[in-house]
């Protein structure tokens, strides 16, 4: 460390001040990071001062499942003849792993089809590795882990925070439930590596939930070079997502409002009228790809296929998950119930099963491809590491005792990506009148009119065009008509124009170097036009098949609505019931083949539930 | 005392109990909690809310979102709850939650010193940009390590007069002012109906179903 040179001026002697108390802060720093790191080297070693309050009594009547997490109640004492049969077929399944795991890699298809399926989780460790070019990783990058974790242990800013998130992270599963345990410290120790190893990205909280996962099935150099390929690897992208202002997730949420606004479009209109941001439900989501969101096991399923596809699998399992629970979450009627919904009932309870929900999702990714929306348009540069990776970069004043800075610009843009997403989708919706008839409106004493003048209630500062309100952003000045269609019609152009460069163009988008010029390119040209028929076409043939009104697409009849005793909302099925419902706590809803034909069939059939929005499109084509 | 908060704020089905006091007025009221990673945020609002504490509360990613209703006098008062990520890397996203808030609650650590200079930084920042009529109250919570404390009451006390904050310590862990900062805050929130401040759903199926008995 270099000392700045003594300053002699009169008066300066403040300056002189500042400087030396900045010099104790960051010394204070530093001794706080060697502290720490030496309580993890000592690990469960008795000499190792523990505070009470960090380790959990092991209650005895707490049970642990499979995958090493305990349950308040205890799991059942003998298998159900299901679950033998589900042992059974992972066990045959183990014997065609291993054989294909020799032959790698294996024809796409037949791997395609067995991720799908599942991978068996005996078989995770080696086909997370394969999936993730681990082996490859380590060879040619040997020794550096063990270089990068010294080099953590002297320089790394981030300690204090990834310290603090490894002692709340799985604890509840027995690898990370003892303070100090082996993989506490591993994933501690391959969080601070990393942070040094990719020091523009540093660390964010979230990567402490990814490497814990992968930490559950490798050991740690492994788990360090999978995490790696998770965040660098274009394909996975997760650098985007946890950089500091967030670019990727933007994008994904744009994206993901896209569909929602194709595909579900009453959904859609019923979560911006609810003020239930994307932003909300799906930064988990996507930052940990649907891990404490979903049961475990079927995040596991997602996971596998995560790694077998890409990110995109991230986006059509948002779309899964709200397809499934889409009727009861049109029954929800206000925010607080639908984010109690979709952030905690479905971790406890998903109501369908894992091979069902993974079926969906394959369909649902299908349905995408065929859409032409299953790829979300490039990424900007600064998805990406621009720093070499490895290489030290001594970090500045701030970083080291972790001073607030301004905002850097990506993370100005993004807020203003953000503010404008909303806004766009306030006016959305209240340009829509239909809505107000609509199934899922019913039931609602409010009209659109009395919302809006509720949300200009909610600001304050009147200084800006649009008024801020619970969650968010609502337009309020009253801007209905034709230029409100106008700019969604542009946002859609400029969608469509990226895809046709993509598709007739035959270009291979080097993310790196390709800013999103098409698409947020203004040119709404006669060759976008064109394009935007093309994109359309299938959602319009589609909707010829579907123009009856979308209460009739349910081929099953109004469930009746009961009260259960912790006051969750259990529908009454009648035989053929089959989506949008969810059992009381502890009591998973099973489907059985008939429904699973028919989930399916609906799928297809009834993905684009929607209608009059394709209706908006058709008129303004 | 009419502080106890009814569990069942986060879940509309909970509460479907008759013979009203419709007469009551309602107000809903956004709040956000801010501060460093670790303070325990989401600990004040798990108690406030569900009455539980989780020895390991999972890190906030992004921001959580609960209700919860309290009553003082004639008045139903709901809580929007915003509860954000510590971490300084979700500062930029922070604008989202706290605009349009009618009051915050900015939480330090009472044994970290940085956690309460970090407090500091959102006081000044919400003055700076939130709504001028923001009620903001200071937490110094795990006042249950009151032993080990490294932020003095006293010194956290004159910050908090100075700045017009309302202030007390908390502990989630022992339950301890929880219920009492969030009424505080909602004692010094305007009630009156055309105030700028205050939200009446129009709809008003939450604050009035859930709250019927929680005056008497």
């Amino acid at each position: 460390m270099t000392a700045a040179p003594p300053v002699h001026n009169n008066g300066e002697q403040e300056q002189e001040q500042q400087h030396d108390q900045q010099c104790a802060l960051v010394k204070r720093a530093e001794d706080e990071r060697e502290d720490i790191f030496k309580r993890y080297e000592l690990g469960t070693d008795p000499s190792n001062k523990v505070d009470s309050w960090e380790n959990p009594t092991f209650e005895i009547y707490h049970k642990t499942d499979k995958y090493g997490f305990m349950h308040a109640a205890c799991l059942p004492s003998s298998r159900d003849s299901e679950e033998a049969q589900r042992i059974k077929i992972e066990l045959e399944r183990d014997k065609k792993w291993v054989k294909m795991l020799k032959d790698w890699p294996p024809p796409h298809e037949k791997l395609h089809k067995r991720v799908y399926k599942g991978i068996p989780d005996r078989m995770r460790w080696p086909a997370w590795k394969k999936l993730l070019n681990v082996q490859q990783s380590m060879d040619t990058n040997e020794g550096i882990y063990a270089r990068m974790l010294q080099m953590a242990k002297e320089n790394a800013t981030e300690t204090r925070q990834i310290d603090a998130d490894v002692n709340r992270q799985f604890r509840d599963n027995v690898a990370y439930r003892e303070r100090y345990s082996v993989k506490q410290c591993s994933l501690f120790n391959i969080l601070n590596a990393y942070s040094v190893y990719n020091s523009e990205l540093g660390y964010c909280q979230g990567m402490a939930c990814v490497a814990g996962v992968l930490l559950l099935y490798m050991q740690e150099e492994e788990a360090f070079w999978a995490l790696n390929t998770l965040i660098t690897d274009p394909k996975f992208g997760m650098h985007g997502l946890f950089i500091e202002g967030f670019p990727k997730l933007t994008r994904f949420i744009e994206h993901h409002d896209r569909i929602l606004s194709k595909l579900m479009r009453k959904l859609h209109k019923h979560f911006i009228k609810h003020n239930v941001d994307a932003l909300l439900y799906a930064i988990k989501w996507f930052f940990v790809v649907f891990v404490e969101r979903v049961p475990f096991s079927l995040s596991l399923r997602v996971w596998d296929i995560f790694l077998l596809d890409g990110d995109r699998v991230i986006l059509a399992m948002a779309v899964t998950i709200l397809y499934l629970h889409k009727d009861e979450l049109l029954r929800l009627k206000d925010m607080d119930a639908i984010i109690e919904y979709l952030q905690v009932k479905l971790h406890k309870n998903f109501g369908y099963n894992d091979d069902d929900a993974v079926q969906a999702l394959e369909r649902i990714m299908k349905k995408l491809r065929d859409l032409k929306l299953d790829v979300p348009p490039p990424a900007k540069s600064n998805e990406f590491p621009t720093r070499e990776l490895g290489v030290f970069v001594e970090a500045d004043r701030d970083k080291k005792t972790g001073q607030r800075r301004d905002y850097t610009n990506t993370e100005k843009q993004v807020l203003t990506d953000i503010m404008s997403r909303q806004e766009h989708n306030a006016i959305e919706v209240q340009s829509t009148v239909s809505y107000e008839t609509s199934e899922c409106a019913t039931g609602d004493a409010y009209s659109m009119k009395t919302y809006q003048s509720m949300t200009s209630l909610a600001t304050s500062t009147a200084n800006s065009s649009y008024s801020l309100c619970s969650n968010g952003y609502v337009i309020t000045t009253t801007t209905n008509g034709p230029d409100d269609n106008r700019s969604q019609s542009v946002n859609n152009l400029n969608y469509a124009a990226w895809q046709y460069q993509q598709q007739h163009h035959h270009m291979h988008h080097d993310r790196l170097s390709n800013p999103r010029h098409s698409y947020s390119s203004d040119n709404s040209d006669s060759r976008n036009r064109l394009d935007l028929d093309r994109a359309l076409e299938p959602l319009q043939s589609q909707h010829m098949l579907h123009l009856q009104p979308e209460s009739h697409h349910h081929h099953y009849q109004q469930p009746s609505i009961k009260q259960s005793p912790h006051g969750t909302r259990i529908l009454v099925q009648n035989q053929n019931g089959i989506a949008g419902s969810v059992a009381p706590h502890g009591k998973q809803q099973i489907l059985n083949n008939q429904h699973k034909d028919e989930l399916n069939h609906n799928i297809d059939n009834d993905v684009e539930d929607d209608d009059d929005a394709l209706s908006v499109e058709n008129t303004r084509l | 005392m009419a502080t106890t908060p009814r569990s069942g704020g986060s879940n509309s089905g909970a509460a479907q109990r008759p013979n009203g006091t419709s007469q009551n007025k309602s107000c809903q009221f956004k709040l956000v909690l801010l501060g460093e990673s670790a303070v325990g945020k989401s600990s004040l609002v798990l108690r406030f809310v569900k009455g539980q504490f989780h020895e390991y509360q999972e890190s906030t990613i992004g921001a959580a979102f609960l209700t919860q209703t309290i009553c003082i006098e004639d008045t139903v008062v709901k809580f929007e709850i915003w509860d954000t990520a510590g971490q300084e890397r979700y500062h930029s996203l922070a604008p989202m939650y706290y605009r349009g808030a009618q009051a915050a609650i900015v939480v330090y650590d009472i044994q970290n010193q940085d956690s309460f200079q970090r407090a500091k930084t959102w006081v000044k920042e919400l003055h700076k940009q939130a709504s001028p009529n923001i009620v903001i109250a200071l937490a110094g919570n795990k006042a249950d390590l009151s032993n080990i404390r490294v932020v003095e009451f006293d010194e956290a006390k004159q910050y908090a007069e100075e700045n017009g904050l309302l202030f007390m310590e908390t502990s989630a862990k022992t339950g301890m002012n929880v219920n009492d900062i969030f009424l505080a805050i909602a004692k010094k929130l305007p009630k009156n109906d055309n105030n700028q401040g205050s939200v009446i759903k129009p709809n008003g199926n939450e604050p009035t179903q859930t709250t019927n008995n929680c005056c008497k």
